[in-house]
């Protein structure tokens, strides 16, 4: 700990002190305070919504908004679309670096110098969404929820990262493994993977939260309504509601409970759920998966 | 001394013995050659006349007519120019704001305030733009907007932000700041505790005051992240970011709204200009290239540090 005390400090550093404070905290209150808007919008009526009066606070506790989104197809194959994107790609992602992560971890890999190159040149040349959406319609996945899914099956940074970490483990593991008989796939799925449980969990999350968030794939790719993702179905909501905001009022929706308001902020506050669940596990590893993955091997 | 054939052969024992993990690297390899260099392969349509219903091979070579046509295209230099003031305000701006957040951050006493405030900024960057501008409609919407109906309060007159010409960017530079710079603070304040305690402490005792202490002990323990970080982020100068325009833009603010990215997507996957737009993502592309090799090298000159 710093030994020097706020007391001990001069008047110029103690005022510094304070701006720093009231700064820190005001953008604080400017993040934080759109969220309980919007959540205190998700559970009032439409009425005080359009009247201005939901502020941090609801007026009127009323579920209503949840219940109509359930009540509409849309929004619940929306949720099933990006529920199975997220986990079944999430496994994908993981199961891929660690096939490309390990190879290139090991110095003793053919080529490897060779291999790092072509691999890390996607890094610094972004393929070009126009031939990406040519590629993907040559493959028959347009309108498929597999095409958010096989062209970002790995994100070439978050795999040297596993890469960089797989090279901290010593050699000397491996052999007296190869010694006991055991194969490439065992040494990484028995000793590589359980012992880089940090790192993994942090990348995890992030691929997790990549694929929940995958939006502009999405956009072109998918056009079928049926196959559209809870991000796209939420962006149908906002540009249906951008053209109401320059209509004259809706004498009917403005008194009946949940009205386009109240339902596009509980949509927004259930999208944002499985976010903030795992928000917790991605403070806990992000930091510490970073600050070794980031060690140069 | 060996000779050229033991050594062959040594290649060939070293490849037999090590020929599962090579066969692990191919297969996944063989993505990368599908969906990251078919893709590049591609690019070349933009030098051809492409017709989806002829395809690649016998689509005609038409040279740099399409480089011709996009610097030719006033709706093109309109977006070049959006692209390029809407990115150089973020990080003129966004760029150092998360390292003025850090250095505050690091000199908080209280570490439930530290704790807060990074935990409420850091939120942000995890949600996804379309949610995030739906929660921006909720303060900015000229009808039901909080920030509109606070104006009207105070005698005011509600202002249509996304749809002004006047407001556009300006809603595009913050908007990025309060979502994002919570995570590049973390980043930072990663690296500074990586600064060692004793450091301070000594500068204390040899008398150093708060601003001596930042200036010679917190800013040079970033610095070599500043660099890293830099460097992306010039990689991506005419990277304005698809998905935070494409939400909160209209017809009514092309004018200073539109970027490559937007404009890519109307012409290519709504207009079909396939080779057009190709020619458009190769110039972004190569753009990227360039400036990450170059500032790379001109940083690491100048600082030492760099990407590689």
């Amino acid at each position: 700990m710093r030994k020097l005390k706020f007391k001990n400090y001069k008047l110029s550093e103690k005022l510094f002190i304070l701006f720093i404070h009231i700064f820190l905290l005001l953008f604080g209150v400017i993040c934080i305070f759109p969220f309980f808007n919007v959540l205190a919008r998700s559970l009032s009526p439409e009425f005080y919504i359009q009247q201005g009066q939901v502020w941090l606070w609801p007026i009127r506790l009323t579920v209503n908004a949840y219940v109509k989104i359930f009540q509409a197809m849309g929004i619940v194959s929306g949720f099933k679309n990006s529920t199975f994107v997220a986990i079944v790609g999430t496994a994908i992602n993981l199961i891929m670096s660690f096939l490309i992560a390990y190879p290139l971890s090991r110095k003793r890999l053919p080529l490897r110098k060779t291999f790092i190159f072509i691999v890390v040149f996607t890094m610094l040349f972004p393929t070009g969404i126009i031939p990406m959406y040519l590629l993907v319609k040559k493959l028959g996945l347009m309108n498929s929820l597999w095409a958010l899914i096989w062209p970002y099956a790995i994100t070439t940074f978050n795999m040297i990262i596993i890469k960089n970490y797989f090279q901290t483990i010593p050699e000397s593991l491996e052999e007296s493994a190869f010694i006991d008989g055991a194969g490439e796939l065992t040494i990484l799925f028995k000793i590589f993977v359980p012992l880089s449980k940090p790192v993994i969990s942090a990348i995890g999350l992030f691929y997790l939260i990549f694929n929940w968030n995958i939006f502009m794939p999405a956009v072109f790719f998918i056009t079928h309504p049926s196959k559209y993702t809870i991000q796209v179905v939420l962006r149908d909501i906002l540009t249906q509601h951008m053209l109401e905001d320059q209509l004259p009022f809706d004498q009917a929706s403005l008194m009946s409970l949940a009205g386009p308001e109240a339902i596009q902020a509980a949509v927004t506050i259930l999208a944002m759920i499985p976010i903030l669940i795992i928000y917790p596990f991605i403070q806990k590893y992000f930091t510490r998966g970073m600050m070794i993955g980031s060690v140069k091997g | 001394m060996q000779g050229p054939a033991s050594r062959f052969s040594s290649f060939q024992k070293q490849f037999w013995k090590n020929r599962f993990l090579f066969f692990m690297a191919l297969s996944i390899l063989a993505w990368y050659a599908i969906f990251r260099y078919i893709p590049y392969y591609w690019n070349l349509i933009a030098f051809k006349d492409y017709q989806y219903s002829m395809g690649f091979a016998k689509s005609p070579w038409v040279g740099f007519e399409n480089f011709k046509a996009l610097f030719q295209d006033p709706f093109f230099l309109r977006v070049l120019r959006n692209t390029l003031v809407i990115s150089g305000l973020k990080i003129a701006i966004g760029f150092p704001f998360p390292i003025i957040l850090a250095i505050f951050l690091n000199e908080v006493f209280k570490s439930a305030f530290k704790k807060t405030i990074q935990t409420i900024t850091f939120v942000p960057f995890f949600i996804s733009w379309v949610i995030y501008a739906s929660i921006l409609f909720s303060v900015l919407s000229p009808s039901v907007g909080m920030l509109n109906v606070l104006i009207s309060r105070l005698g005011g007159e509600p202002i249509y932000f996304l749809a002004s010409e006047k407001w556009f960017r300006p809603i595009l530079v913050i908007s990025d700041i309060t979502k994002q710079s919570g995570y590049f603070t973390v980043i930072y304040m990663a690296a500074l505790a990586g600064v060692d305690e004793e450091i301070f402490e000594a500068a204390i005792c040899d008398g150093a005051n708060l601003f001596q202490r930042i200036w010679h002990i917190t800013i040079p323990g970033i610095a070599p992240v500043i660099t890293i970080l830099f460097i992306l982020r010039l990689g991506q100068l005419l990277t304005v970011g698809f998905e935070q325009v494409y939400i909160l833009y209209s017809p009514m603010v092309y004018d200073v709204g539109d970027v490559i990215e937007t404009f890519n997507y109307r012409q290519g996957i709504l207009g079909g200009r396939f080779s057009y737009t190709t020619a458009l993502g190769l110039f972004k592309s190569s753009i990227g290239f360039v400036l990450v090799i170059a500032s790379n090298w001109v940083l690491k000159k100048l600082t030492g540090h760099g990407l590689w």
